[in-house]
């Protein structure tokens, strides 16, 4: 692939996240400003889930604790409505948090975990590494 | 488990322990064995059963591959499919090594 037709392909990447917390959802707006892909926002669970089905997204990173329909309901019907986009579930790498998506995993639903806060240069290298090749990180 | 003769430790972080998962392992190991003939060992860690050790190993994403041993420590994040690749990229195979 030349590097402009790489460059167009990364362009077109769409990329969702999906947090109550609008501060959250800056941090990856921030994050992502100056990098070539497409950001959407949701505030909830269920705008999320209309925004997913309209937009086809290439990639969501999606909270754990909402409000509303929480971050594992919204992970099942994202995974009928678009299965086949990775869904990175945004969560503290604490017991408390993480055990809500054990049944999750036990049903089969497929997601990746992150922790919680990801400052700027851990977003924009999990964003990067799902659109590119893998990266050593220190 | 690693003993005094193991070479390369490595954890690998997912998010669950499905057959896919241990299948990556397995191919890790094949490559391993192939380059380093019982020097090494692959652990796989649910984070989700686990977490405290991936806070341990500094891990914030699954999947992420952690070199343990030998220093410095090593992290890879992404798409972990090509031992190859991965092994590469650490420094571990050399476009030498990896020629068949």
């Amino acid at each position: 692939m030349t590097g402009q037709r790489k460059a167009r392909a990364i362009m077109s990447k769409r990329v969702l996240v999906i947090d109550d917390e609008q501060a959250a959802r800056e941090a990856f707006v921030y994050a992502l400003d100056d990098e070539p892909y497409a950001i959407e926002t949701a505030a909830s669970g269920e705008e999320g889930l209309i925004k997913a089905q309209a937009q086809r997204p290439d990639l969501i990173f999606l909270d754990l604790r909402m409000p509303g329909i929480d971050g594992v309901e919204t992970l099942r019907r994202l995974q009928v409505c678009c299965a086949e986009v990775p869904v990175y579930i945004v969560t503290g790498f604490r017991k408390e948090y993480v055990s809500a998506l054990e049944q999750a995993a036990r049903d089969g639903l497929t997601f990746e975990v992150t922790d919680k806060p990801l400052d700027d240069e851990q977003i924009r290298a999990i964003t990067h590494t799902v659109f590119g090749p893998p990266k050593t990180f220190d | 488990m690693a003993d005094d003769q193991t070479e390369y430790v490595f954890r690998l972080y997912s998010s669950d322990k499905h057959a896919k998962m241990q299948v990556l392992v397995n191919d890790f190991q094949a490559v391993l064995e192939k380059h380093f003939p019982g020097g090494y060992h692959v652990e796989l860690i649910d984070v989700l059963s686990d977490p405290d050790q991936a806070t341990e190993d500094r891990v914030f994403v699954t999947p992420t591959l952690v070199k343990a041993h030998p220093e410095p420590v090593q992290r890879i994040i992404g798409n972990l499919s090509k031992p190859d690749e991965v092994l590469a990229i650490l420094g571990i195979l050399t476009r030498e090594t990896k020629k068949p």
